[in-house]
């Protein structure tokens, strides 16, 4: 969802997407073409936040995608 | 070293929303598009080591080539017969509403040990930006490897 939309045209604190079946986030990634988020300090914030909010993070689902095109990692 | 994204699609304008599907979320990797079997195996053949997921059509049009000749670009089957002789390392999607011919591909491919999926393309081109990218998207990020993931803990 476009963040203007989502966070009120704030300034976006990381950017991607995930898949969520049966209740869990079974891959959680910073893959976002318009921000283009390349730390994997911030992805694991965001998976931290997830959990804090009551969501299971499945092990081995947080995926980075360096910004060099090399392999994806899994972070967590 | 960027990893690569390989398709072979004949037609200009499902090409333009792949390339355009692809862009918007997988930015980082190169995007490598054919419109016939010979080049795709060559490209194939120097690179599939650094290939994330191939797509491949299967019936292509004849080409227009040198002196107005029409040149046959061959079919995708010719692409997974060659994939069927080298090591499985990537998912490869298969994109056409030729069911028998799809359903050779499959075979061939599952015998020799690649993962596969078929995506059944629909109404013109509204297919690409829905089970074609979701069955990219799903072979590029992947599943949770349990079995791995447990050997590793």
């Amino acid at each position: 969802m476009h963040p203007k939309v989502l966070g009120g045209g704030l300034p976006a604190m990381y950017a991607g997407d995930l898949t969520i079946r049966g209740g869990r986030v079974v891959d959680l990634t910073n893959l976002s073409g318009t921000f283009e988020f390349d730390d994997e300090a911030g992805l694991l914030e965001v998976a931290k936040e997830l959990t804090t909010q009551g969501l299971i993070v499945e092990t081995g689902a947080v995926r980075f995608f360096p910004p060099d095109g090399s392999r994806p990692i899994v972070l967590a | 070293m960027a990893m690569k994204i390989v398709i072979l699609e004949d037609n200009a304008d499902r090409q333009a929303i792949m390339r355009k599907c692809l862009a918007d979320r997988f930015y980082t990797f190169e995007t490598c598009i054919f419109d016939n079997a010979a080049e795709t195996i060559a490209y194939l053949s120097k690179h599939l080591a650094e290939t994330l997921v191939i797509a491949l059509d299967h019936d292509l049009e004849m080409k227009v080539g040198k002196h107005g000749r029409l040149v046959d670009p061959g079919t995708g089957r010719e692409v997974a017969d060659y994939l069927a002789t080298q090591e499985p390392t990537c998912p490869v999607i298969l994109q056409s509403t030729n069911t028998d011919a799809v359903t050779g591909m499959l075979e061939v491919l599952k015998d020799a040990g690649w993962r596969t999926k078929r995506v059944v393309p629909f109404e013109d081109m509204s297919w690409i930006e829905t089970d074609w990218f979701f069955a990219m998207r799903r072979a590029i990020v992947g599943p949770i490897k349990r079995k791995k993931l447990i050997a590793q803990a």
